[in-house]
């Protein structure tokens, strides 16, 4: 099954679904259990919960990189936990976009080539002359036209998380999971790039979720969920 | 995989200074052992075909090694010299061709040989511009001396003064040069060739001065009988042999007593080269002897490559020191690099390639410092005839 075609049904209004998961870090205490869980195609949703909650082991679980230990987890039509690594790692550069609080751009390549590492990871995205034309419509639109010949380490921590932003929306992904996006910016600079992300996700039409421990910027999102609901135990 | 080679060389284009480090390191680790191979097997080949071209070498007993290098390479050594009377008796026994050499001076750093016209037909050695020297005080240089000093028919060089501040040695010789030779690709293209009286005129033993019955003045004149005049040191000696001068030049010893350096002897057969073999060699109280230039130079490489053994044993070592060196290094920076890897991951890409990407990484090192090695040794090699001067 191509992840890249045919695993999202566009009819459906549930994008992720959840149910009966039961996941735990081998042998810790801590785990997280999430009898049921829907997120809708579009929906902004906020993950919020104390350190070690789990906000971050739910999206991974959600993004694929983990497998839980019981339960299900749909992306549309498709079971996530019965495909096979290679599926999954396809399905993440495909569908899914991320955004991390340390941003974690390559210092070793400018802002165009991180923008488009994701054409250069995996074979499965075609590196075509109108991808890095979108690449630089993206930077233009971000403010960042005039510097794609940069490296990260002369932008400023609100640019090299626009350029992450741009990397994590350059294969116009359906889901985009942010990770605490905003945990190292300022609360002007935080502002700016949540209206930045809410924004292109409006435009595209596509589902963010988003881990914060800003309170301040809840608002802006359609549903708040707080994984510490869902977590027993500790991850230490 | 283009894709892979792409991140891979930002990677080590962005980290220059890593880069150098590591391209220095390695580099060095293989341009040893690969200069050392290089110059000992070319040169190893190129010193064993000039041996084997050469049937013979008599001379005086001494170091055979400093008599081999001097007469087929021109080596820096000094022999002790050995005597025209041998050429003679070769040449009245029949026993084979005597082509003499006169290995003690040089000319603008560059070796003089004092030989014979045998000595260009036994080496095939051409001449390209210009003619063999005819008359004394004449030369013909080697195809890169004459490169190197820019000079060729119609020029003139001087023979280089043995010792500046000793006024009691004869004084530079002005040749002219009449030749230059092909390009041999032998040691023949480093030297400056005359005739044997020449050589012997640059050593003093033969000299041209004002005639001293009727151009010297008379209180110059230490002593005069009916064969015999002696002068004081106010005569005029020339240090040019001219139209006009030339049959002043004289030798000052008996015929079968001038030295030589070295004599090639090319044997008429292989029963006339046992012969000249036993007759030198297994005389004990014989001040000469007759070398096979294959048989020592066999030796000779025999000694280097045991020395090669050594190193080769030592660069071994610096291998592994260098392996562990470049282990440590991958690991730090794996560690260091551990986050990058992750995120990668997450986006979307495998672990295989991960470790394609770091593979490429150092594979991209590797070939710098393999052709950086490369390209120092292959200079090695070409430079080294200038500096060792050998072959």
């Amino acid at each position: 099954m191509n992840p890249q075609s045919s695993i999202l049904n566009p009819q459906s209004s549930i994008l992720i679904e959840i149910k009966g998961l039961d996941f735990r870090y081998g042998q810790g205490t801590f785990r997280l259990v999430i009898p049921e869980l829907c997120i809708a195609r579009g929906e902004k949703v906020a993950f919020i919960g104390p350190s070690g909650s789990g906000k971050t082991t739910l999206i991974h679980l959600i993004a694929g990189i983990l497998t839980p230990h019981a339960g299900s987890i749909r992306a549309g039509d498709v079971e996530l936990t019965q495909q096979s690594d290679r599926w999954r790692r396809n399905y993440r550069i495909s569908r899914i976009g991320f955004v991390f609080q340390e941003f974690e751009l390559l210092e070793y390549l400018t802002v165009r080539d991180n923008i488009l590492l994701p054409y250069y990871l995996n074979g499965l995205l075609r590196l075509a002359p109108e991808v890095r034309k979108t690449a630089e419509e993206l930077a233009a639109a971000m403010n960042l036209g005039d510097k794609l010949k940069r490296h990260p380490k002369n932008l400023s921590q609100g640019e090299r998380q626009r350029v992450a932003i741009c990397r994590a929306l350059i294969a116009s992904p359906e889901v985009l999971i942010a990770d605490e996006p905003t945990g190292n910016l300022d609360p002007e600079t935080a502002r700016a790039i949540l209206a930045l992300l809410l924004g292109e996700v409006e435009r595209r039409g596509a589902t963010l979720l988003m881990v914060t421990h800003n309170y301040a910027l809840l608002d802006a999102f359609e549903r708040v969920i707080d994984i510490g609901d869902f977590a027993r135990g500790s991850r230490s | 995989m283009s894709r892979i080679l792409l991140l891979a060389w930002r990677y080590v284009a962005y980290h220059r200074i890593k880069t150098v480090i590591l391209v220095i390191c390695l580099t060095l680790t293989i341009v040893l052992p690969l200069t050392a191979h290089l110059l000992i097997t070319h040169y190893g080949d190129a010193l064993l075909a000039r041996a084997r071209a050469t049937p013979l070498v008599l001379g005086a007993k001494g170091n055979r090694f400093d008599l081999v290098l001097k007469a087929l390479y021109f080596g820096s050594a000094t022999v002790d010299p050995i005597f025209t009377a041998e050429v003679e008796k070769i040449q009245e026994e029949k026993l084979g061709l005597p082509i003499p050499l006169h290995l003690r001076y040089t000319a603008g750093g560059n070796p003089i040989v004092g030989t014979t016209l045998d000595y260009f037909e036994f080496r095939g050695l051409r001449v390209g511009v210009g003619a063999l020297p005819r008359k004394l005080g004449e030369a013909v240089l080697g195809a890169e001396v004459a490169a190197e000093l820019g000079r060729g028919p119609g020029d003139y060089l001087f023979s280089d003064q043995k010792s500046l501040y000793d006024i009691t040695k004869t004084y530079p010789l002005k040749m002219h040069i009449t030749g230059v030779l092909t390009e041999s690709g032998t040691p023949d293209d480093r030297a400056v060739f005359v005739d044997l009286k020449t050589a012997w005129i640059i050593g003093g033993l033969c000299h041209g001065h004002q005639d001293v019955v009727a151009e010297v003045d008379e209180k110059a004149v230490l002593l005069r009988t009916d064969d015999q005049v002696v002068t004081d040191d106010s005569i005029y000696e020339y240090n040019e042999v001219t139209p006009e001068n030339i049959d002043s030049f004289h030798i000052h010893a008996e015929p079968g007593e001038l030295p030589l350096s070295a004599i090639i002897v090319v044997p008429s057969d292989e029963k006339s080269g046992t012969i000249l073999k036993a007759r030198y060699n297994n005389d004990p109280e014989g001040l000469n002897r007759m070398l096979v230039p294959e048989v020592v130079v066999t030796e000779l490489m025999g000694l280097v490559f045991k020395v090669k053994r050594f190193f080769d044993a030592s660069f071994g070592l610096i291998t592994v020191s260098t392996i562990l060196f470049l282990v440590l290094v991958v690991l730090l920076s794996l560690r260091i690099r551990k986050r990058e890897m992750e995120t990668m991951f997450k986006i979307g890409c495998s672990r295989m390639t991960v470790i394609w990407l770091q593979a490429t990484e150092l594979v991209i090192v590797l070939l710098m410092s393999l052709v950086l090695s490369g390209a120092i040794s292959v200079a090695a090699v070409l430079l080294a005839p200038r500096f060792v001067g050998l072959v």
